[in-house]
């Protein structure tokens, strides 16, 4: 099988086996080939590595304080109405959190790949993403404190 | 008595060094709270299998900060810094960061 991977208009070809089942394994593997090929393209200037690194980390904290903020909006906020919106609200934020932490890392793959085949860096849609997920989750709560109410 | 003082350089990239490593660190501290935060959403009995993804964002937190510092001081002793040698530790990061924040969202949902 062979898989696409882009990087803002360069496209690579990754070469993979078709998994016969989805164990942990194949997952992992899957997984693994997210990482940036060693033996394609230049080392980057290790500055910039560095600072994908702690880009790709911040990202991950912010995944984390989604999923954090979660649990206790779940664990310890009001009772709201209806009944369910409590834990919709933590549910919603600690999705955000997970779908935030899988595309960070496929980003700092990409950003990796580019530096190592000399393109330019693909357009940060994360920050917009986050922008996004965090205004509807907002927009929730405040209609639900609004129509509902705390109980 | 004066003593050698380094070049210009040398400093920037040992405060280069220095920021990846505390990043790293609070990434590890951010997976630790996050764990806590679990064990106490599972609620008691402490003991009980259900706590197993909060307990382990918690090793794997303390144990990232250890990584890091090993890590750190290794680039410190290196005489050319390397490269894009950190996929292992990314990868895993984001896998145990998706993992936990999936057993989080199934604890929500199931528990409440």
């Amino acid at each position: 099988m062979t898989r696409a991977f882009r990087a803002n208009g360069g496209t690579r070809n990754l070469t993979t086996r078709t998994p016969t089942k989805m164990g942990p394994l194949v997952l992992g593997r899957r997984w693994w080939s997210l990482t940036p090929r060693r033996d394609v393209g230049h080392d980057p200037d290790y500055r910039f590595s560095f600072a994908n690194e702690r880009t790709f980390l911040a990202w991950i904290r912010t995944a984390l304080a989604l999923v954090g903020g979660g649990l206790v909006v779940a664990q310890l906020l009001p009772d709201l109405s209806p009944g369910w919106a409590r834990q919709a609200l933590g549910a919603l934020l600690v999705f955000l959190g997970l779908a935030l932490a899988a595309t960070s890392v496929v980003r700092w793959a990409r950003n990796e790949d580019a530096m190592r085949n000399d393109l330019p860096l693909p357009p940060p849609k994360l920050p917009v993403f986050m922008a996004v997920g965090v205004g509807v989750v907002s927009a929730v709560a405040v209609f639900l404190l609004v129509f509902g109410g705390a109980r | 008595m004066t003593t050698r003082r380094p070049p210009e350089d040398e400093r920037r990239v040992a405060l280069r060094q220095e920021r990846t490593a505390l990043a790293w660190d609070r990434t590890g501290l951010g997976l630790m709270v996050a764990g806590g935060l679990f064990v106490r959403a599972a609620g008691p009995p402490y003991t009980d299998v259900r706590h197993a993804p909060g307990v382990a964002a918690m090793v794997v937190g303390g144990a990232l900060i250890v990584l890091a510092y090993r890590r750190y001081g290794r680039l410190r002793r290196s005489a050319t810094p390397e490269s894009g040698g950190s996929a292992g530790m990314v990868a895993a990061v984001g896998a145990v960061t998706v993992v936990f924040s999936f057993a989080a969202l199934l604890l929500i949902l199931v528990r409440g």
